[in-house]
């Protein structure tokens, strides 16, 4: 990594607004204000992939997170009705389950950071700049490990992701025990869903 | 990069942000043509000759207007809403490449950047001028923008799946993601005739992604007045013009770019780069006038027709499709 200075500037400025917006997602009142400073802190984090280098886990991060993931958190918030909701803090409720959690996370950081060098070396080493080019890219980097030493993993989660997703569309569908006991009523039902 | 390569870079920009807002400026004008002749009536014909100078005319009235906030409206995310429409259209216009490299003293590719993620960018911006919409459309405290914006959403993140489903295949057959590499990919066969189901499939998309019609749900004004942008008035509402208009010249670009084999066509030798330009132009041309016709000819889908047309019928051909060209490609090499 070259460590020139616009690069130390970039990054700077990406970390701290990263994590500004991470503050405000957690301080923002209004639902919604959190959702989009999300969303700020989503494209940040994909400046700081830019920045090393890694192009396709910038454009994934935003195509995946908010494109997708977030669209489907502001979806789901205008349904609500947040007038009531807007006025509530959205931090006291989990703060002191949290706490513990972001300081085990800091601590993990810190290890990291300033650890062994066998740390250092199976955390930030693995892909150093000579590889990854030698590879033909970021993207082809990500492909050669994805779908040969993490494949088994990768299918697994994606297993998880589809059972999570089914138990998610069986939840929102509504099994009242009269309609499941008189079938023309369930596909009234049902077409009745399909049109709203 | 050298003092040359900054200048080169900074008017490449400029001569962006002037087709991004002249073009948008054109195409009104020339919609209002069209749909005028094909449903019997004038259209414009009385602002310059012929109506020539209606847009602008439009343009500066819009720009007088008095800018509205309705009550109740959250003021910051209202005025942020056509910001999040307009930037995302024009960023994606920086890896459209235009034509081949030319050299001028230096050679200089006629494209802002090649980058190699190139086509995932576009999908990127793509997918963030939803934000747009849904600010807008919830902000303005209304409930035909409430529900414009709700449908505007579900209706885009669907077909942004039949659209990466299409570029899918593409990239199959391309072997890369830059823009460049998938119109040089093409020089022996434009991409439109392996994967012409990938080309309808983007089409559809491509249409649906720009609020067009028949799928111009978010805004239908028969049922939700004007839909997501019903509260908006002057500057603010003449930027969802632009975003749309620049949206509908950025989707017909890329489809020229992915599957009509981008500049490339016959060229006088020693004046690629020009004829290049001259190619890419008439066969972006093309679709934008498809756009307008369609907007003449078809009526609008209902919703539930909408949405299970893309994920019941749409869906399982672009995977199909996609296992397909993943089969020749493989039994090809």
């Amino acid at each position: 990594m070259t460590d020139n200075l616009a690069e130390v500037i970039a990054f700077w400025y990406l970390a701290f607004m990263a994590v500004t917006g991470g503050v405000g997602v957690l301080a923002l009142r209004n639902p919604v204000h959190s959702a989009l400073s999300l969303v700020y802190v989503i494209f940040h984090v994909a400046g700081l992939f830019v920045i090393l280098g890694a192009g396709f886990l910038a454009v994934v991060q935003i195509i995946v997170y908010a494109g997708a993931i977030v669209v489907l958190f502001l979806f789901t918030l205008m349904m609500l009705d947040m007038r009531g909701i807007a006025h509530e803090r959205f931090v006291h409720r989990q703060l002191w389950f949290a706490l513990p959690l972001a300081a085990l996370l800091a601590v993990e950081a810190v290890f990291v950071g300033v650890g062994t060098p066998e740390v250092r070396e199976a955390f930030l080493g693995a892909f150093p700049p000579q590889t990854i080019s030698d590879l033909g890219g970021s993207t082809q980097a990500i492909a050669a490990v994805l779908f040969s030493e993490y494949l088994l993993p990768f299918e697994v989660a994606s297993v998880l992701l589809l059972v999570a997703a089914i138990g998610a569309i069986i939840l929102a569908r509504r099994f009242d025990r009269e309609l499941e006991s008189m079938p023309e009523a369930t596909e009234a039902g049902e077409s009745g869903e399909a049109a709203s | 990069m050298d003092g040359w390569e900054w200048l080169i870079v900074a008017i490449k920009c400029v001569v962006i942000l002037l087709i991004f807002l002249g073009a948008p400026l054109i195409l009104v004008l020339v919609e209002r043509w069209t749909l005028g002749r094909l449903q019997s009536r004038i259209g414009p014909n009385r602002v310059g000759w012929s109506g020539t100078l209606q847009t602008a005319a439009d343009g500066l009235k819009l720009g007088i207007k008095e800018d509205l906030i309705p009550r109740g409206a959250d003021k910051l995310v209202f005025w942020f809403g056509p910001v999040f429409l307009v930037v995302p259209a024009l960023a994606a216009w920086a890896i459209v490449p235009v034509g081949p490299e030319v050299s001028l003293g230096r050679d200089i590719g006629l494209w802002a950047v090649d980058l190699n993620v190139g086509i995932l960018f576009f999908l990127a911006m793509g997918s963030l001028g939803v934000y747009g919409v849904v600010m807008s459309g919830w902000s303005s405290n209304s409930k035909y923008a409430h529900f414009g914006a709700l449908r505007a959403s579900a209706q885009v993140i669907s077909y942004e799946l039949i659209m990466g489903l299409a570029v899918l295949a593409v990239i199959l057959y391309a072997g890369s993601l830059s823009l460049i590499d998938i119109v040089e990919q093409q020089r022996g066969l434009w991409f439109i005739v392996p994967q012409f189901v990938g080309f309808l499939l983007f089409v559809i998309a491509g249409v649906a992604e720009t609020n067009r019609v028949p799928f111009d749900l978010p805004e239908a004004e028969s049922e939700i007045v004007a839909g997501f942008h019903v509260e908006y008035s002057g500057m603010r509402f003449a930027m969802f013009f632009i975003a749309e208009y620049a949206n509908i010249i950025l989707i017909s670009a890329i489809i020229t770019t992915l599957f009509l084999g981008g500049w490339l066509g016959w060229t006088i030798p020693g004046m690629e780069g020009l004829t290049g330009i001259v190619w890419f132009a008439l066969k972006t041309g093309a679709f934008i006038s498809m756009f307008l016709l369609l907007r003449a000819a078809l009526p609008r889908l209902r919703y539930d027709q909408l949405m299970s047309f893309c994920w019941k019928f749409l869906m399982p051909i672009g995977i199909i499709n996609v296992l397909l060209a993943a089969g020749l490609r493989m039994a090809w090499s």
